[in-house]
């Protein structure tokens, strides 16, 4: 039977040593949707990505589960994991083209990647390519296909790697910062292949950004991180519009906008060592934390409908 | 009289024997204490034009006044110090195996004589950070304190323009918006005057009064930030607008 999420998170704690970067992260994604994940750098969301992928040898998962389409991933024996990770999992790095040898064309890279999956057919492949890139609006595809990443712009070695997820039949797709190295104009262009990737084929996807305006235009959900753990999660246009964490509102005071209103920045620094044992870690830059904000234990409730927080204070009146 | 003016600027490059122009014909003005925004996409000619102002480079034809004074081919001390640039790779603009302090204190006495000597204290308090960092390598800090540190030292030498080439893009939105409010700080204290070049547009609107919009090495459209945001006369500059997000 098909899960109804295609991953969960259970009570994820991840780290590089016995510390750890990311605690007790409990998300779902569900099947076709787009969840953005957002904060400062360091708050340990291309950490938790990294997790999830599970292809980086220092990091550890030291607490939790990853399930992926019902199937718990610790569970089975590293070389199925890893099998498992690469056949269905994809990634974007946020240097476009970083995950492409920069002089080797794209044709033998997809062959590369197609064979080492045995999924490689020499009659098919031209068609199946040509139709994955022409999904993301790629039309000459014999000249892509010829060219190194380095010859071809970052909007484009972007959209030449979504479209490998495309080719792959990759059913996840994690992107870290995918659109912060790119201008404004391409940055938008980008963003909308990310949505079209999901409409015509279904995948789910994870894409990590501090850029809390891409998240409200990409995503359907939002999850707001800090100091290595989950601050708020709902709705992308609820967390945008009404959020319910004072961090959440102080990353929208801090965006700048077109009418010319100078951003607020947050007062103060996270703390230096990530996720903090007791209490709200949010709380010495908080303008309205109370006494109990220090001493509370963790826990995201749900606030209204979908829309959970961290945050002691958030009542369900959203008050 | 503009502090600085520049006057029918060009630049061309060769590549693989073809001559591409990175700037054709651009001129412009900056007032003292005025932060002057230039936008434009990749390959707009937005960073030749920092490149040729600093010194880096020469142009191929036009010239650049300081204070009504051309700035010659071989530039004396003064006038380089006078005009100083921060770039967006700030850790990567400092020395990696030397002590930001000591990075600091090199160009300063490059700039104003071997026995010109920063006050690191002083330095650190504008920009907002313990003096005990500067004691640490770039490695060892942050994309934003890099960042203010290369503010400090680009002001340490005094100079009377800044100029900033997309020095917040590689920044989180709150140390952005930390930096944003620091550069505008220091220049309406210190009487300085900047260029700001970045690709975002909401940034350039929140920081500068007047704006050049660059497009293929030509300047399109010139004007005072409300105007150019508000009625824009150019369609390039009409697409830049419409690719900005924001938050509803």
């Amino acid at each position: 039977m098909r899960a109804e999420n295609i991953l969960e998170l259970k009570n994820l704690s991840a780290g590089y040593g016995p510390e750890c970067a990311v605690a007790d992260v409990t998300l779902s994604l569900r099947r076709g949707e787009i969840l953005c994940v957002v904060g400062e750098s360091g708050c340990g969301k291309s950490t938790l990505l990294k997790a999830v992928q599970g292809m980086e040898p220092r990091l550890r998962i030291l607490e939790g589960r990853v399930v992926l389409d019902g199937k718990e991933l610790q569970s089975l024996p590293e070389k199925e994991r890893r099998k498992e990770c690469a056949e269905r999992i994809g990634m974007v790095l946020q240097n476009p083209g970083g995950a492409f040898n920069p002089i080797r064309s794209y044709r033998k890279q997809f062959i590369e990647t197609l064979r080492s999956r045995g999924a490689y057919e020499p009659a098919a492949f031209e068609d199946r390519a040509a139709e994955a890139l022409k999904k993301l609006g790629l039309e000459d595809c014999r000249r892509i296909l010829a060219s190194c990443p380095y010859e071809l712009s970052g909007g484009m070695n972007q959209r030449v790697a979504l479209a490998l997820t495309l080719l792959l039949g990759q059913e996840v797709l994690l992107a870290d910062e995918p659109t912060s190295a790119l201008d404004a104009t391409v940055q938008l262009q980008v963003a909308k292949e990310f949505l079209r990737l999901g409409e015509v084929s279904g995948v789910s996807q994870i894409v990590v950004t501090h850029n809390l305006a891409l998240a409200g235009f990409l995503g359907d959900r939002i999850a707001v991180m800090y100091a290595g753990r989950l601050a708020e999660l709902g709705p992308a246009k609820a967390v945008t519009a009404s959020p319910r964490h004072p961090y959440t509102r102080g990353l929208l005071a801090a965006i700048p906008t077109l009418a010319g209103r100078m951003p607020a920045p947050l007062p103060g620094q996270p703390p230096p060592g990530g996720p903090v044992k007791t209490g709200c870690a949010f709380a010495p830059r908080c303008p309205r934390a109370l006494a109990e904000c220090r001493s509370a234990p963790y826990a995201l409730r749900e606030a209204s409908p979908g829309h959970f927080t961290a945050c002691l204070r958030e009542k369900g009146d959203g008050k | 009289m503009s502090l600085l003016e520049a006057r029918d600027i060009s630049k061309s490059y060769r590549r693989n024997g073809l001559r591409t122009d990175a700037l054709r014909d651009v001129r412009f003005t900056l007032d003292d204490g005025e932060i002057l925004g230039i936008v434009g996409e990749s390959g707009s000619g937005k960073s030749t034009l920092l490149r040729l102002l600093s010194g880096l480079e020469k142009p191929d034809r036009g010239e650049f006044l300081l204070d009504g004074k051309p700035l010659p081919a071989k530039r004396t001390k003064e006038q380089y110090r006078a005009i100083q640039m921060i770039f967006q790779d700030a850790p990567g603009s400092f020395q990696p195996r030397r002590r930001v302090a000591a990075s600091i204190r090199e160009a300063v006495k490059s700039l104003c004589g071997r026995a010109a000597e920063p006050d690191l204290d002083k330095l650190c308090a504008l920009v907002g950070l313990s003096p005990d960092l500067a004691q640490r390598y770039p490695r060892e800090l942050s994309g934003g304190q890099c960042q203010r540190f290369a503010i400090a030292r680009a002001v340490a030498a005094s100079p009377r323009i800044l100029l900033c080439d997309e020095i917040t893009s590689a920044l989180d939105v709150s140390t952005q918006a930390q930096v944003l409010r620091l550069l505008a700080d220091i220049c309406r204290e210190k009487h300085m005057a900047a260029l700001f070049v970045s690709h975002d547009l909401s940034v350039v609107s929140c920081l500068c009064s007047r704006v050049l919009v660059l497009y293929e090495g030509s300047l399109v459209e010139e004007g005072p930030v409300r105007r150019v945001i508000g009625a824009p006369e150019e369609a390039y500059t009409k697409r830049l607008l419409d690719s900005v997000l924001e938050v509803r």
